[in-house]
């Protein structure tokens, strides 16, 4: 029998030797040690880890989509808490991933655009967890750099192959069915399962007409076909690399064919979901196993005239939370009101493993709100960063945005104008707004850590410069 | 078969470059390359050049086996074999009376560092849906020695009576409420073989995904039989063009060959799916299905 390989196992204490002395002068270390203490004597609850590719926080049943139907995730939903001010640090793959797996923002992980490794100096979830005696498992994309690499520092991987969301979604669903079954370790686990589906999409984008032809390809879903977005001509000033980013090849029935099959897809890993859900109904442990389920970034989905993702949109950037573990958390929960990103993900792992969140995280633990407990204070924002140089802060009821090098802002009143409409950022009467979100943010990022980007394997190193 | 996942790093590096060029070359065919007016046909051209279409006979009542690769069209994510190729498909089909039939599927996807098998046993009706009474399905994944990944091997039993689907492994069973027709994807393979080739209302069922998942609202149906040109190949012209001061070689593709066939195309929409679209041949022998990204195009078929 093979075991999938774990390599590469650095000790946390590496880890903080490793991320900046600052962190153990901050007295980080003993308190690291303060929380292991206890938290190891008690039952542990297991992870179950499930990443979704490119699915918006709107493109679900029971968020109110009207064109899908996701019986998976919407018992999900019923079954714990979900968030609908849940936004991506970066809606582009490898950097969202990145946050999700460190707690911390992309500029901190070193992966600022796809194709990155993480910094050595942060470590990732399976390292983290390690300390407080979890094993832990990576099944499906990782992209931190490589796709579906073989080995993954910190987990054992359970490689899953080539091809799309298509043809690897069912393998990773299949496997992760079967090692919830069969697993036999009294140890706690953190098992991620990592689903590509609706990415597929992004080739609908990519092969424009081959794949979306200008003539309705099955004419009998005419009828059948999502109707298009209010903002789908909705162009607000922006910076200009944000504006560049339109699609103006379709027509309107094109959009809406492409809206119709991004659905299907989002239904094609609603199913792989439910074969995981079974599973762990099945295996007797979903009463221990916190199932935490999100999305790396949405799609354009016509908003804004746009496809794929990039930008500070919420159709790119706000994505599912979704918490349940019956008994532990609270069901049928829907949180409107907490601002949540990919960054508290594994602060609140962190939290029920018995471990201090990773060193620098501006992450938050979702725990008192999963537990119905009111936390004692909440953020006021969420950031997330856009092509290398744009920036986005958003409070409860607005969005700012600022890119670095153009003058052109951006300030949405998501209360008056929740499909992004309407740039305010001119207008005299909310220039004490924007005045507060520009100094928030300045506020922001003075507070973070950036390292220097991590190379991008896809390029080659330029002469002379070290790899 | 067995796939290399080690290489040294030169072989590696010439599988990149050969995998690079392999993407060039279908990228230039796919810009000139026209099957008939079917977007889903023109989407494959590329896998399809040289392909022939069997002339021998072929019974979709009968026994049979029928072989396919697996091909992903991304550009990225397409394995360590060229062109796409992540894996290979063979269903066999053996008659048991004159109202029932055994479905036999052996599923192998490749990538780097494991090859995920599946092998499954469908005994169905010989209705149009090829509903399933019973199956037994097995999965797992082995690395590139041929060794099974520890808690990677599942097994599972199902049966359908009366609008009840019962699905067990070593766990509890489950049992899955279906109303109306049913099927399962892979049984479906063998009904649209035998499905006539002319305009009818759909077929509307609910399918189980791989064997355990509802998926539902689907229709299958048949659409169009366009006569299409396969067997084509690509051939480098090359010729010198001649200047002021010395010449130039000039490089030119050409299609050449190949001969025209009547396909039948089928079309299955609903929940869960992108639209898959089957392409038989005149005896109904499946040649290719294409869902999107996901290809299946045939490599060997036979009656026995």
């Amino acid at each position: 029998m093979n075991t999938p390989s774990k390599p590469n196992r650095p000790d946390r204490r590496q880890f903080l030797q490793a991320s900046a002395a600052g962190a153990v002068a901050a007295g980080l270390a003993p308190s690291l040690q303060a929380a292991e203490g206890p938290a190891l004597a008690g039952s542990k609850p297991n992870f179950l880890f499930i990443v979704c590719d490119q699915l918006g926080l709107d493109a679900i049943a029971a968020h109110g989509c009207p064109d899908v139907h996701t019986p998976n995730i919407d018992r999900l939903i019923r079954r714990g808490v979900t968030f609908t001010e849940s936004h991506s640090t970066n809606p582009v793959c490898s950097p969202a991933r990145s946050t999700m797996f460190t707690g911390r923002m992309p500029v901190e992980t070193g992966v600022i655009s796809n194709n990155r490794a993480i910094h050595p100096s942060c470590p990732n979830m399976g390292q983290w967890l390690d300390a407080a005696g979890y094993d832990s498992y990576y099944c499906g994309k990782w992209h931190i750099p490589h796709g579906y690499p073989t080995e993954i520092a910190g987990f054992n991987v359970l490689p899953v192959g080539a091809g799309q969301g298509d043809l690897v979604d069912t393998v990773v669903s299949r496997w992760s069915e079967s090692f919830l079954k069969s697993r036999n370790s009294k140890k706690p686990f953190c098992f991620v399962a990592s689903l590509m589906q609706p990415h597929d999409i992004c080739y609908w984008a990519i092969q424009g007409p081959r794949l979306v032809p200008e003539k309705l390809p099955f004419p009998v879903l005419k009828d059948e076909l999502p109707e298009l977005p209010p903002n789908n001509k909705s162009r607000p000033a922006a910076p200009a690399k944000l504006d560049g980013l339109a699609y103006k090849d379709f027509t309107d029935e094109q959009w809406r064919y492409y809206l119709y099959i991004y659905y299907r897809q989002v239904e094609m890993v609603d199913t792989d979901i439910g074969r995981i859900l079974d599973a762990l109904e099945d295996s007797g442990q979903a009463d221990n196993t916190i199932v935490v389920l999100t999305s790396d970034h949405g799609d354009g989905r016509g908003r804004h005239s746009h496809v794929q993702k990039w930008y500070p949109y919420d159709e790119a950037v706000k994505v599912p939370m979704i918490v349940s573990c019956p008994g532990k958390v609270a069901e049928g929960v829907v949180d409107t009101e907490h601002l949540v990103s990919g960054l508290d993900i594994l602060c609140t792992m962190s939290d029920y493993a018995g471990l201090d969140s990773p060193p620098h995280s501006q992450g938050r633990s979702l725990r008192p709100i999963l537990e119905q407990r009111p936390p004692t204070a909440w953020r006021e924002f969420v950031a997330s960063e856009h092509h290398f140089i744009g920036r986005m802060l958003r409070t409860k009821r607005y969005k700012y945005v600022r890119y670095a090098g153009d003058p052109v802002e951006q300030l949405f009143d998501l209360e008056a104008d929740p499909w992004e409409m309407k740039n305010l950022y001119q207008e005299a009467r909310v220039a004490d707004v924007l005045a507060d979100h520009r100094e928030m943010l300045d506020a922001w990022l003075d507070s973070l850590k950036p390292v220097e980007p991590m190379p991008d394997i896809t390029k080659r190193p330029k002469r002379g410069q070290q790899t | 078969m067995r796939f290399a996942f080690y290489l040294p790093r030169a072989r590696c590096r010439r599988n990149v470059r050969l995998a690079a060029y392999s993407r060039l070359r279908e990228k230039i065919m796919m810009l000139d390359t026209k099957l008939g007016d079917d977007f889903s046909l023109d989407f494959i051209s590329a896998r399809l050049m040289g392909f022939q279409v069997p002339e021998e006979p072929f019974d979709p009542n009968g026994d049979w086996r029928l072989e396919y690769g697996v091909y992903t069209m991304s550009t990225t994510q397409r394995g360590p074999t060229p062109g796409g190729l992540v894996g290979r498909m063979s269903l066999t089909r053996k008659a048991v009376g004159e109202e029932e039939a055994e479905l036999t599927l052996d599923y192998r996807k490749n990538g780097p560092g494991a090859v995920q098998h599946v092998a499954a046993k469908i005994c169905c009706k010989t209705d149009a849906l090829s509903t399933p009474v019973t199956w037994q399905y097995s999965a797992q994944v082995v690395d590139a020695q041929g060794k099974v990944y520890e808690n990677s091997k599942i097994s599972k039993r199902g049966r359908a009576e009366d609008g009840r689907v019962e699905i067990t492994d070593s766990r509890t069973p489950r049992r899955l409420a279906v109303s109306g027709p049913f099927t399962i994807n892979w049984a479906l393979w063998d009904a649209v073989m035998r499905m006539p080739a002319r305009e009818s209302e759909p077929l509307r069922f609910t399918m189980l995904d791989h064997f355990d998942q509802i998926k539902r609202r689907q229709t299958l149906a048949f659409r169009k039989s366009p006569v299409v040109t396969l067997g084509q190949r690509r051939v480098k012209e090359q010729t010198w063009k001649e200047l002021e001061k010395g010449r130039i070689r000039q490089t030119q593709w050409a299609t050449v060959g190949g001969r025209d066939a009547t396909l039948h195309a089928f079309e299955q929409l609903g929940e869960g799916i992108v639209p898959w679209v089957y392409w038989t041949d005149e005896q109904g022998r499946l040649l290719f299905a294409v869902a999107g990204l996901e290809v299946y195009a045939l490599k060997t078929a036979s009656n026995s």
